[in-house]
């Protein structure tokens, strides 16, 4: 479970995220909402560790993510299999030389045997649909295809968090209808979302709680 | 603006197979024993001391290019003019004084590395070679950093190439915009590589990078490849007779 108290996060001297509490229970979908530039990255980035309060707490499991903690290389790997995080511009997620490579770095990094690697690959590979573009260089992919190699990427590692920041954006409308079947698969086994769109049939069809932020970067109550 | 344009001709020309035969079967050679043997020729051709290993080695580089597709043999042909005439260029003076033969040599050395370079560069894709360099025991941490500078290289190319069609759009009149925004698209696209990289070290951490870059798809060797080796044999061979050596 994921509990943050009383979060503020400055940039630059400047308030991004002012007074944030929430809790995000196992196996739920939470969906946030609020106009752009409200904080929602921001709050994502210290969701998996890439960045930290200003003031508050972030609890995970009920351990404090610290800068200091996350010096132990134990705990940091064991987060980073633990959450998986989806980029809103997915074009900066993706830096391998190959969608194939792109879905096999992070298992290799677990340490996973190449045969494990390999399944796991073709299986992500298929699930997403990615067979004709499977050897291509991301750079040279659609704006979908960048989207469903990152998630087939950040999948693969088996996090049993998920946090997606604007997943819907860059899809088609057949794209979106795809994200939203994916999405109710995903959330069937019982992982835990966290996701920001701006759609309400998304937000309507899958989240257990929603939270909205405003343009003062704070929750609405 | 033409130093821009022609650094992105090059990286589009490195990037082309990787484009067009996304899904072509890889190469039949392992690309490891490829640029192996290119390397070993041309420090060879460096090495000798007379003419007769090196014509044989552009001998037989001449006979595969004759095998490439015609788009191929015009690229290296190009490459191999260009660098041939620079190399003739620079050693002109030594005619006047009387080293006829310094000419020749290093005329011929040049065209013999560059014919080498050009064909594997037009029969190899930018991956192949990555993946070789793994092979060759090459540090991940290297092969890394060529992947990514290529990829966004490609991706800040297009990115400028997008701003200055912006640029275009809004110039009218005389007001000369290649002048006066040229500093600007540049400092954009500074700031714009700052950003990916600190997307891309977001997205190494989130990844639980370890320091490790293995390629998924490693080239299964045949007995072609072995039989291949035969050839790095031959060449050596060739360069002792050749120089009376032993």
């Amino acid at each position: 479970m994921i509990e943050l108290k009383n979060i503020d996060y400055y940039y630059d001297q400047r308030k991004v995220l002012d007074d944030i509490s929430a809790v995000f229970p196992d196996g739920t979908c939470t969906c946030i909402d609020g106009p752009n530039g409200c904080g929602k990255s921001t709050l994502f980035r210290i969701l998996s560790g890439l960045a930290f309060p200003s003031r508050g707490t972030y609890l995970l499991d009920g351990i404090a993510v610290t800068p200091e903690r996350m010096k132990d290389k134990v705990f940091l790997q064991t987060m980073h299999r633990k959450i998986g995080y989806l980029f809103q511009d997915s074009q900066t997620q993706l830096f391998t030389r190959s969608v194939e490579d792109e879905i096999a770095f992070g298992l290799f990094q677990l340490g996973c045997s190449r045969e494990e690697v390999h399944a796991k690959t073709e299986k992500y590979i298929a699930m997403m649909g990615l067979e004709e573009v499977r050897k291509s260089a991301p750079f040279n992919l659609s704006g979908g295809e960048k989207k469903k190699t990152a998630l087939a990427a950040v999948l693969a590692m088996n996090p049993e968090i998920l946090i997606l920041d604007e997943p819907a954006a860059s899809l088609d409308e057949d794209g979106q209808a795809w994200l939203l079947n994916f999405l109710q698969q995903i959330k069937a086994e019982k992982k835990t979302l966290i996701l920001a769109t701006h759609q309400k049939e998304l937000v309507d069809a899958i989240a257990d709680q929603t939270i909205q932020m405003n343009k003062l970067h704070q929750l609405v109550k | 603006m033409k130093l821009d344009a022609a650094l992105m001709r090059l990286i589009a020309h490195m990037t082309q197979r990787d484009r067009m035969d996304a899904n072509a079967k890889s190469a039949v050679i392992d690309p490891a024993f490829r640029i192996l043997t290119a390397f070993l020729c041309v420090l060879l051709c460096a090495c000798s001391k007379n003419a007769v290993f090196t014509l044989i080695i552009i001998t037989v580089q001449l006979v595969r290019l004759a095998l490439l597709k015609p788009a191929q043999i015009r690229a290296v042909c190009h490459m191999v003019g260009t660098a041939a005439l620079i190399a003739l260029f620079i050693t002109l003076p030594s005619l006047f004084y009387g080293s006829t033969a310094a000419i020749t040599t290093i005329v011929m050395k040049v065209t013999e590395a560059i014919l080498i370079i050009g064909i594997l560069n037009e029969t190899l894709a930018w991956k192949e070679i990555t993946g070789a360099f793994a092979r060759l025991h090459v540090p991940g941490i290297v092969i890394m950093t060529m992947d990514m500078a290529i990829h966004f290289l490609v991706i800040l190319g297009r990115y400028c190439d997008r701003m200055l069609e912006a640029v275009q759009l809004r110039s009218m009149g005389e007001v000369s915009w290649k002048d006066s925004q040229i500093g600007g698209i540049l400092g954009t696209t500074f700031l714009k590589s700052d950003q990916m990289a600190q997307g891309v070290s977001d997205a190494l951490v989130c990844r639980g990078y370890t320091g490790a870059y293995p390629i998924y798809e490693q080239h299964q060797r045949t007995v072609l490849d072995y039989l291949y080796l035969l050839v790095l044999a031959g060449m050596i061979l060739l360069f002792i007779y050749t120089e009376n050596i032993l």
